[in-house]
């Protein structure tokens, strides 16, 4: 499991979330409690108000969860298109882009916190497509 | 001849009537509503901000220091009664609500807030940061918010605690 990004983000609304780029549709919003997933992204519960760690790791496979995120929340699949991933909170303008390759990509989020509403630290995991 | 004028004049109408079409697109902000059917609080919050004079013109900042010191002005006060509140033996989680957004030049102190329940306040920010991304809504870029559907007073659960109006969902 290698880090390929970590970054503090400032949360707002209770949520952070990793979504393809190139897609300005790609923000997912669903009715009802997080997380929410679209074909292009993916929004997890954090605790508001606060700058909040976010990591973001890729792996051939799933070994166990990431050191710092050790509760496992949701995994899914999600298509990324040619300007890899956004990961933040989209309201504070507190996002980053991550470069990844284009295609359907396998994701998978932990957390650490009491409960999903406080989640203190985020982290996602990211399987490359097979070639 | 007589047609190909016609048809030039047509043309040319045709162009003005695109033209202004395309200035009206560019000249009007994009609109987001927040619906009370879904959202009954947050409409409610930001109707009522809006009735006191609140502006429903908003420009957004991307500045994180404005934001973050948006949000303290506005519901850091609250922060200690929304801890309280979730405290509390229960199956809603709270939280704050203010209008103007903190994410606007019009946010912080000042603003309207109402401690709502978390998951109004979660599906809220989901919308407006959708709506940023696919409206490419910039730093100080224009739009408009409202509500539709507003449930009067009647139709919620209000209360106040600590002096702060909280809305516990719809009846």
């Amino acid at each position: 499991m290698k880090l390929i990004y970590f970054g503090m983000h400032l949360i707002h609304y209770g949520q952070v979330g990793i979504w393809d780029h190139e897609d300005k549709s790609a923000y997912p919003v669903i009715d009802g409690a997080l997380p929410w997933w679209g074909p292009k992204g993916l929004v997890v519960p954090a605790f508001s108000v606060t700058s909040m760690p976010v990591y973001v790791y890729e792996s051939e496979h799933y070994v166990k969860p990431p050191q710092y995120t050790p509760a496992f929340l949701t995994s899914g699949s999600i298509e990324v298109g040619r300007e890899g991933l956004g990961v933040g909170n989209v309201t504070t303008a507190s996002v980053e882009r991550i470069p990844w390759p284009s295609g359907q990509v396998f994701l998978m989020a932990f957390y650490s916190g009491e409960t999903l509403e406080v989640a203190e630290r985020v982290g996602f995991l990211l399987t490359k497509p097979e070639l | 001849m007589h047609s190909i004028t016609r048809a030039n004049t047509l043309v040319s109408a045709s162009t003005a009537v695109l033209a202004i079409l395309s200035m009206t697109s560019c000249a009007t902000a994009q609109a987001i509503h927040f619906d009370g059917n879904e959202l009954p609080c947050i409409a409610f919050n930001v109707a009522t901000a809006q009735g006191a004079g609140a502006p429903a013109n908003l420009t957004r900042t991307t500045d994180q220091a404005t934001i973050n010191a948006n949000r303290q002005a506005s519901c850091g006060p609250a922060g200690p009664t929304v801890a309280a509140l979730n405290q509390q033996a229960g199956a809603v989680v709270f939280s704050c609500d203010e209008y103007p957004f903190a994410s606007s030049n019009q946010g912080g102190a000042g603003a309207q807030i109402m401690i709502v329940p978390l998951i109004e306040n979660n599906i809220q920010g989901g919308r407006l940061g959708a709506f940023y991304n696919h409206n490419n809504i910039g730093n100080n870029g224009a739009y408009v918010a409202g509500a539709v559907n507003v449930p009067n007073a009647g139709q919620l659960n209000l209360g106040v605690v600590n002096g702060f109006n909280v809305c516990y969902g719809g009846q």
